[in-house]
């Protein structure tokens, strides 16, 4: 096992009033009881809403950031007494954050993580090479990191967390900012990486399914769901599709879909569609209508946490 | 020791991408020295010339030490305010350990750029006469000061993890040393009351010591001055790694 929590507990002490020489505080659970087991070789997604709790987690996990409670272990050890110790079986990504040296090219911080990993310099040039083609980032490693756009910052990201071939791989929001094609190819990428055990946050659950088998979804600190993406995948998410058209639409369109609406800006939008009849739906709007623009969605996330909290108020 | 060398590189790479900052710099420095020149001239009228020479290559190399000594404060509250500090953090490398090889490879770069420049103005004040074992003691009592300054700089770093801005602080650090380690005005100027509780703190020994072992060698000062040194170094080594271990587990990094 790689990581074992059990009841862990973080606390916040948040202002809820300042005023000129007093301030008055509130304690803020970010992560509540949380239990959990990651095996070597899991690809798993930790998803949630902004403030869920996500980042609070990994950061414990990684032992710079002290629980409140309950226990944690990862590679078998307390992570705050061994984090050095533990660093050199992790590579981590955050999305937010660099460890990239912004006036210098990106081949020179994979070279310093070449020397503090202690990477024989052969193996080196070799993971280097396969990174950077599996990334198609060998044109850009030479150049200054500032004047690399967000998307080969984050590819650099991702072969400087790699160079010591980690055991566990953390990505906390990787793909945050980055257009889909970027975020395509960083998710092949990691679908590759079948030997590494991968912990990926996101609030983003589609992309995640993409990558992690199992997703743990966490609200408000507490660990609501963990189940597998594949059980994920069938769920009956209502999806939305909104689509643009120059034409006025026909009476009976209308009459079909009473749930319709026409948005502020002229698009028309249909909600609530169930997965069994999204096919014939769309091939209705792209046989009838002259569409200009069409665009489906499906917020399982937030569906999921809706769901989640009826069921608790039912209990 | 081969990351050693090549955290030396990357703040030497670092340095070198700043060139027409250092450039500036020394320009800056330049027009410093000339004020303090004429200053001291002015100050030191009808003194032996000695004294005035003494005087002026003491501040010269008071300049070329503030030059070289690193802004680590600022580093660290940098890495702190922007979060960056996490994945410092999780290199298996001490962080201080990480900041002080860069920033010997930062004063490397600021070494050719400036100090050379005050180096040979410093030796010409001197007539470049200067014993060997007055070098060698300047030499040692320098590499210290630059390592009992670092510390400094990273316990006043450390107070970013509860401040956010470490501003108000250096400002301060900048007066104390300003009073009390004798990098503007050479020490054996000041009241004896100031002399004596300065001697007894760490900010000379950055600094005004070094002046002193160069103005006036010997060997029971250097020794004096070697042990002080070490005992502030290992004293503020261990308060940083106290501090910084509660620093790091107790307050929040910055960011989700």
């Amino acid at each position: 096992m790689i990581i074992e929590t059990k009841n862990l507990v973080k606390r916040y002490r948040k202002v809820k009033a300042a005023k000129l020489f007093h301030k008055e505080y509130r304690i803020f659970d970010a992560v509540k009881n949380v239990s959990l087991e990651i095996h070597q070789g899991d690809h798993v997604g930790l998803v949630g809403l902004n403030g869920s709790g996500k980042s609070t987690l990994i950061k414990m996990i990684l032992g710079i950031l002290q629980p409140d409670g309950g226990s944690i272990k990862t590679f078998g050890r307390d992570p705050l007494n061994n984090r050095q110790k533990n660093a050199a079986k992790i590579g981590v990504v955050f999305g937010q954050r660099s460890q990239l040296r912004w006036d210098l090219p990106a081949i020179d911080t994979f070279k310093l993580n070449r020397e503090i990993y202690q990477v024989p310099e052969d193996i080196f040039t070799k993971r280097v090479t396969k990174l950077a083609r599996m990334l198609q980032a060998t044109e850009f490693l030479t150049q200054p990191v500032r004047t690399l756009s967000l998307g080969q910052r984050m590819k650099a990201e991702f072969i400087a967390a790699l160079i010591h071939d980690p055991e566990l791989l953390i990505l906390d929001e990787p793909t945050i900012g980055l257009d889909v094609l970027t975020k395509n190819s960083i998710t092949q990428f990691l679908q590759q990486l079948t030997d590494k055990t991968i912990i990926f946050t996101s609030h983003d659950l589609d992309e995640v399914a993409k990558v992690c088998l199992r997703i743990l979804i966490l609200n408000q600190g507490q660990l609501v769901l963990d189940q597998s993406s594949l059980q994920l995948a069938e769920l009956d998410v209502p999806t939305t599709v909104t689509f643009t058209s120059a034409d006025k639409l026909s009476a009976d369109l209308i009459k079909q879909w009473p749930n319709m609406m026409q948005l502020k800006n002229g698009s028309y939008q249909i909600a609530g569609i169930k997965q069994e009849n999204l096919k014939e739906v769309l091939s209705t709007i792209t046989a009838r209508i002259p569409v200009a623009n069409i665009e489906v969605k499906s917020n399982k996330l937030a569906y999921l946490l809706a769901h989640l909290k009826q069921q608790e108020v039912q209990q | 020791m081969k990351y050693r060398l090549m955290l030396i590189k990357i703040g030497i790479k670092k340095g070198l991408a700043s060139k027409y900052a250092l450039i500036f710099w020394l320009f800056s420095s330049l027009i410093s020295l000339t004020v303090q020149y004429f200053l001291w001239q002015a100050v030191l009228t009808g003194k032996p010339n000695g004294e005035f020479k003494q005087t002026i290559s003491y501040l010269v190399l008071m300049q070329l030490l503030t030059v070289l000594f690193p802004k680590t404060s600022y580093d660290v509250n940098d890495k702190v305010r922007s979060g960056d500090i996490a994945l410092d953090l999780l290199k298996p490398v001490a962080f201080a350990t990480q900041l002080l090889w860069e920033s010997i490879g930062y004063s490397v770069v600021k070494f050719a750029v400036i100090g050379t420049v005050d180096l040979l103005v410093c030796l010409w004040i001197l007539n470049f006469k200067i014993a060997l074992s007055t070098i060698l003691m300047v030499l040692v009592t320098a590499i210290l000061a630059y390592l009992l300054y670092f510390e400094l700089e990273l316990l006043l770093g450390t107070f970013s993890f509860y401040t956010y801005s470490i501003w108000g602080i250096s400002t301060f650090k900048e007066a104390i040393l300003l009073v009390l380690a004798g990098n503007i005005f050479p020490t054996n100027f000041y009241p004896a009351v100031i002399k004596k509780v300065a001697s007894f703190l760490p900010f000379q020994y950055s600094f005004g010591a070094v002046g002193m072992l160069a103005q006036k060698p010997s060997w029971s000062l250097f020794i004096q001055v070697v042990l002080i040194q070490l005992f502030y170094i290992i004293l503020f080594n261990v308060l940083f790694k106290f501090l910084f271990k509660r620093s790091v587990v107790s307050t929040v990094i910055q960011g989700g």
